[in-house]
């Protein structure tokens, strides 16, 4: 054994920092869970730290808490039920423009938003909709109608969170179901066309049935994906006028861990979530295998 | 086959479908630039869609001029550079070493790996390892944390499988060592996937402002969009304080 692991050290070596980093950044931090159930204060160590039991979990009796959670649930649905979709009627649309040039152009243009932050989307939507010169209000006035905050409106936080996320990652998501497609043997549409077959009935019945096991990979991958909204986007767009739907369980953490020192409970509420994550990837996965035949792992 | 009708319809519809995706990514980004080539008083007062109405040059002039934020774009080009080559050596490294099927103990890193892809500590635990370790607040913040990648590391090993092994064993009957097959048979042969992954790692750093905004306190530290996101949040207190003036 000790021979054999002699000969691989040059493969060890190179795997080595890897391993590392995981420990230092990875696996530290799952040990640092126990923070949810002490004392701890920034400047004391972690296990020197007396245990408090479920002290930390207190937050549960927090009505705030409980509104987070809805925020979190209600963003995160609407986000699956138009992102999830979304991409696959794109990427069947993209595949059904003819000329190349155009198809190659309308491919590269909707990756392109993918590539710039939320940051950068926040000031988009920012130059559209202010009240100072923004298009968006420009318009509505010229129509006779009054203008309207949407930045700081809690009516229209959620589909400005919605409509933008779309915009900039739909493109992108066409990618695999594109790719899919492109594996698809060109013979089945020949013999669909030798026997009649219309373009709505290949697409039914060819194209949607060779992109499914991409569909099904896809979709197992976003459910663990509801309990985190994704406060790369969330963030740049509260503002005080908006918490009140905005804030969703990332940014409680956020506030509660790093702003206010309140560690504990806000490893307390990330642990909370962490574990309906990993429930929902090991249920999803189980539910694949018996359905596919396979899962992730 | 002639199209039919109904199909000629369908990809008429289509056309003009894609036509005004194209133009709802394309036209933010000309009407930015108009409005970021026009003074500010005359773009707040409305109407300017697509060309600069009172034109200058100004807005480019601070933005260029300000001191804090080149500096800020400074460290975003340094952490983009050294983040993207120092992380895909990482991961290369790591992925080429497991590709070795009759590694000992491979199983058992690689589910070492795939562990940390499914749970985590947090937020919390890991800000403070960031502290304990002394990187909080310096530019290693941006670098270290980040240099491997589990999910590129697992794309870069299917990769790697499906290099035949012919060529590494002759490499190998050559005497070639591992460093130097990763260098002068990996390497090449695996240029578009690490030119994609680069591209990505590389987006990946150019757009993060988290790790700015919440493990750097030094204003010399912050990249570039970290800066933006704080103009974000100081107009917001400056919309609250002009709110709250009549109360």
């Amino acid at each position: 054994m000790f021979a054999r692991m002699y000969k691989y050290r040059w493969q060890y070596l190179m795997i080595l920092p890897a391993v590392v980093l995981l420990f230092l950044f990875n696996y530290v931090p799952m040990a640092g869970i126990q923070i949810a159930f002490k004392d701890f204060a920034i400047g004391s160590s972690i296990w020197g730290s007396h245990w408090v039991g479920l002290d930390n979990f207190s937050f549960v009796h927090d009505p705030q808490f409980w509104k987070v959670v809805q925020n979190t649930l209600y963003i995160s649905v609407l986000k699956f039920v138009f992102g999830f979709p979304a991409p696959i009627f794109l990427a069947l649309m993209i595949n059904e423009v003819t000329h190349p040039v155009f198809k190659r152009f309308v491919q590269s243009v909707s990756y392109l938003p993918h590539f710039f932050s939320w940051i950068v989307v926040a000031y988009i939507l920012q130059s559209f909709l202010t009240l100072d010169g923004g298009l968006v209000n420009d318009f509505i006035g010229k129509l006779g109608g009054e203008p309207i905050f949407f930045l700081g409106s809690t009516d229209w936080f959620r589909p400005m969170i919605v409509s933008s996320g779309l915009w900039k990652e739909v493109g992108w998501n066409t990618i695999l179901y594109l790719a899919a497609i492109s594996t698809i043997d060109p013979q089945l549409y020949e013999a669909a066309k030798v026997e009649g077959a219309g373009k709505i009935a290949q697409i039914r019945h060819i194209t949607v049935p060779g992109i499914m096991p991409t569909i099904s990979i896809v979709l197992i991958l976003s459910i663990p994906s509801l309990i985190s909204v994704g406060m790369d986007q969330i963030y740049p767009m509260m503002n005080s006028a908006n918490q009140e739907v905005a804030d969703v369980l990332d940014t409680y953490v956020l506030r509660n861990g790093l702003q206010q020192g309140y560690f504990g409970m806000a490893t307390a509420v990330g642990l909370v979530s962490s574990v309906i994550g990993l429930l929902l990837v090991v249920t999803t996965n189980t539910i694949s295998k018996k359905i596919n035949g396979e899962g992730l792992w | 086959m002639k199209a039919t009708a109904l199909e000629r319809v369908g990809q008429g519809l289509i056309v003009v479908l894609m036509v005004l995706m194209c133009i709802s990514i394309l036209y933010p980004f000309l009407y930015m630039l108009a409005i970021s080539l026009n003074t500010g008083t005359d773009a707040a007062r409305g109407g300017v869609y697509l060309w600069p109405r009172s034109f200058t040059w100004i807005n480019y002039e601070i933005v260029l001029g300000n001191e804090v934020i080149r500096h800020a774009y400074l460290v975003t080009i340094a952490r983009t550079v050294v983040g993207t080559f120092g992380g895909l050596a990482v991961t290369l490294a790591a992925a080429y070493g497991l590709s070795y099927k009759r590694l000992p103990l491979r199983k058992g890193i690689l589910t070492y790996v795939l562990i940390t892809m499914l749970f985590n500590g947090g937020l919390v635990p890991f800000y403070i390892q960031l502290v304990k370790l002394g990187l909080a607040n310096t530019f290693w913040v941006f670098i270290i944390p980040g240099l491997f990648s589990a999910w590129n590391m697992f794309v870069m090993l299917k990769f790697i499988h499906g290099i035949p092994e012919a060529l590494i064993e002759s490499a190998e009957l050559d005497g070639a060592g591992p460093l130097r097959i990763l260098l002068q048979i990996i390497v090449p042969l695996s240029k578009p996937m690490l030119a994609a992954l680069g591209l990505f790692t590389a987006v990946g750093h150019w757009n993060d402002w988290f790790s700015g905004a919440f493990f750097v306190t030094d204003q010399k530290l912050i990249p570039v969009q970290t800066f933006l996101q704080q103009l974000l949040t100081a107009q917001d207190i400056i919309r609250q304080t002009v709110s709250c003036v009549p109360c």
